[in-house]
């Protein structure tokens, strides 16, 4: 075989076994970044979770604590005391699905790029009109036919890497779909524990802080407009926390975002049995074409 | 702890409460019985399930709580003494928790993530692999066409 039958060879091998493929597409960009998006919220709302509560235990801590030196008691702290640190919670395993949910969001996001299908198109586009070059130099009366003929082998080879890629990515999505189901329908509990715990601590920061308010006001040596600048303070912070609390109770609605949202993606054209291997498979006969040319090359 | 001997602790934190409280404001009670479905296997004439869950025992304790913090702040003078009371109840609820959220198994689902993503990146991987492979070929061929034609 000469070095140029065996170059057509492996070209036309290559549109042969990519080439016949039906469309498959890769996820809309806007379906892809409202998975990423509710992904990124539902990672949070633990986190958020957990941050709630443990300022809250500084928070009743302090309260304790600053009133007992306000007070005279000898006995106060500048640290959580072993009950403060009781109050709060942790949630690794809860923390760590959500921390691997965030980074296959984010590996889905650069996964289902348009981009990397239109460069797949281009690249082989591009090579299979260098080979038809490369006919055309060998031969030049055969140019008129041979290059229309490897710009279409380029444009399937195109479309059975982008099919192929599109499909592989889609068969991920499909695959981890019923875990992103089962994360939405599970997750909101997690939460929902937490907060009510959250819902009593922040009762219990209200009433340390009217406790505080009521020792402040036994001094007779404050005004009424020292009093009321530290009821203001002592509102805010209380109306803070129950507005952070109002919050964490509202976030069901997160984790159906999160289920809608990938649902979209995991319903699409495809065939379910593909994997990413056959994907890879295609990297390797590139390889094997790069190596024929340059064997072909050196053997010039 | 299990929730027999957490059902009896509340129950006796309960009556301590009811006994403490001259207005009987306290909801706790009527939401311990409704926790443990007392009130309702009772009705029915049915056989009464004393233990109670975990997340049962949670409210109660979160009841329980919550009717001492109205008590807190309906009245200043026991204020501090309720107070007192409300830090006992709260740590137990979050012992409960805690319980609550390391029973909960999650590790299959965070295999299934941590596997998509991998797939995900390989493919990536192989996608850009295969770009810069096709741009190489393409630059092979023509190097290789123009000396073929100089031929």
């Amino acid at each position: 075989m000469t070095s140029r039958s065996r170059l057509s060879h492996w070209a036309f091998f290559i549109a042969a076994i990519l080439g016949v493929a039906s469309c498959a597409a890769l996820p809309q960009d806007d379906d892809v970044k409202t998975f990423a998006n509710a992904a990124s919220v539902s990672s949070s709302a633990m986190q958020n979770a957990l941050e709630t509560n443990r300022m809250l235990a500084v928070g009743i801590s302090r309260e304790r604590e600053s009133l007992a030196y306000a007070s005279g008691n000898p006995n106060y702290q500048l640290r959580l005391n072993d009950q403060d640190a009781a109050l709060i919670v942790t949630a690794d395993a809860q923390l760590a699905v959500l921390a691997a949910l965030g980074a296959y969001a984010r590996a889905l996001s650069r996964a289902a790029d348009q981009g990397v299908t239109a460069e797949l198109a281009s690249a082989a586009k591009e090579m299979a009109s260098a080979a038809g070059g490369l006919a055309a130099a060998a031969s030049p009366s055969a140019a008129p036919i041979v290059e229309p003929a490897f710009n279409l082998g380029g444009n399937l080879i195109g479309l059975g890497l982008k099919d192929r890629y599109a499909r592989s990515v889609r068969n991920v999505i499909r695959q981890v779909d019923p875990a992103v189901q089962d994360l939405a329908a599970r997750m909101p509990e997690s939460v929902r524990t937490v907060a009510l715990e959250t819902r009593e601590q922040t009762k219990s920061y209200e009433t340390k802080r009217l406790e505080t308010l009521d020792s402040i006001r036994r001094d007779r040596r404050l005004d009424r407009l020292q009093l009321y600048k530290e009821y203001l303070v002592a509102r805010s912070d209380v109306d803070g926390a129950f507005a952070l609390q109002e919050k964490l109770e509202g976030l069901d609605e997160v984790f159906s975002r999160l289920a809608a949202a990938h649902k979209a993606l995991a319903t699409g054209e495809g065939d379910p049995s593909e994997q990413v291997q056959a994907f890879a498979s295609v990297a390797n006969d590139l390889a094997a074409l790069i190596k024929a040319v340059n064997e072909a090359r050196s053997s010039k | 702890m299990n929730s027999d001997e957490i059902g009896r602790l509340i129950a006796n934190r309960n009556r301590k409460i009811r006994r403490l409280l001259l207005h009987g404001v306290s909801v706790a009670p009527e939401a311990f019985e409704a926790a443990t479905g007392h009130a309702r296997a009772a009705a029915l004439n049915l056989v009464v399930e004393r233990s109670l869950s975990n997340k049962a025992a949670r409210e109660a304790l979160a009841s329980t709580h919550s009717a001492l913090a109205e008590l807190s702040r309906r009245n200043p003078g026991m204020r501090p003494h309720y107070n007192r009371l409300m830090d006992v109840v709260l740590v137990e609820l979050a012992k409960l928790t805690q319980i609550a959220l390391d029973s909960e198994n999650y590790q299959p689902l965070t295999d299934a993530f941590k596997g998509a993503r991998a797939k995900l990146d390989d493919a990536y991987q192989q996608a850009r692999k295969t770009i810069a492979g096709m741009k190489n070929a393409a630059a092979i061929l023509a190097a290789f066409g123009a000396l073929v034609g100089a031929l």
